[in-house]
């Protein structure tokens, strides 16, 4: 027959172990709730593009978007790659710089390869994913 | 039994170790994982005319905001069509799904050509910065204000 104090290392051990698994899932369950609620106000980002400026060669009416610059913010501050598309009739251009962005904003000067500034006129859209 | 009573507690041992091991596996940091887009792009379209007697062209648009919400906007244009007469900027702001959601708009007066500044004072109705996706700019001239 066992003894009383041959189990006593036994009980100990499961019940060391049983309180570590338990203090092991409070953490992670603290932790899946701190990722949910963080979800909303830290990993969720809005790019906020508060103004949108372009360069032309000259006042004619037939001339050439050469460049620009855009005001960028995002609501999660971070290393982003920011890509900026120019599109007329004529056709499009694209320029893509590596920016920190927070929400404060941010002025991105950029250059292109001339694009005739056509009626209807221009539309820039700026892009940012995380480097 | 004495050797099972040591199985035991060797087998309690490796529980032990397995259990957290396993439990502890599944952290995972915040700061691991990547920002989430809900809104990674926005657009600005920016008017150019070309019709007769009216062949203006947008230049540069800036939204001011207090907090998250538009107030307002300021853009310059270049007028080309020499003369005065009225010119009707229109902001408007767009959703996600390409529906308006807010619309501003200034009328003035312009004399002569050149750069010339509209200024927006309010958004109906008033919007978030977040909710928009696109802002389209459209000028025109316009007999009267």
């Amino acid at each position: 027959m066992l003894r009383a104090r041959q189990f006593l290392p036994l009980f100990l051990a499961l019940l060391i172990s049983s309180a570590a698994y338990a203090a092991a899932l409070t953490l992670t369950s603290s932790s899946v709730d701190q990722l949910g609620g963080g979800e909303g106000n830290v990993n969720r980002y809005y790019v906020r593009v508060l103004s949108a400026s372009i360069t032309v060669n000259s006042n004619a009416f037939n001339n050439q978007i050469t460049g620009g610059s855009v005001t960028v913010a995002s609501t999660v501050p971070g290393t982003y790659v920011v890509t900026i598309t120019v599109t007329t009739n004529a056709g499009t251009r694209t320029y893509t710089t590596t920016a920190a962005l927070s929400t404060t904003p941010a002025t991105i000067t950029f250059t292109i390869t001339p694009l005739s500034y056509t009626a209807p006129g221009v539309t820039i859209s700026v892009r940012a994913e995380p480097a | 039994m004495k050797w099972i009573a040591t199985v035991l507690l060797i087998f309690s041992i490796s529980f032990t170790f397995i259990s957290l091991i396993a439990a502890y596996s599944v952290y995972m940091p915040v700061a691991a994982v990547d920002p989430l887009a809900v809104k990674p792009e926005m657009s600005y379209s920016l008017g150019k005319n070309n019709v007769p007697g009216d062949q203006n062209e947008v230049r540069n648009v800036a939204l001011s905001v207090s907090g998250t919400t538009v107030t307002g906007a300021t853009l310059q244009f270049h007028k080309r069509t020499p003369g005065l007469y009225g010119v009707r900027t229109t902001v408007t702001l767009l959703d996600g799904n390409g529906n308006t959601i807010s619309t501003g708009t200034a009328c003035q007066f312009y004399a002569g050509t050149g750069t010339r500044t509209a200024t927006i004072t309010s958004f109906t109705p008033p919007v978030s910065i977040d909710s928009v996706y696109r802002v389209n700019v459209v000028i025109q001239r316009v007999g009267s204000c």
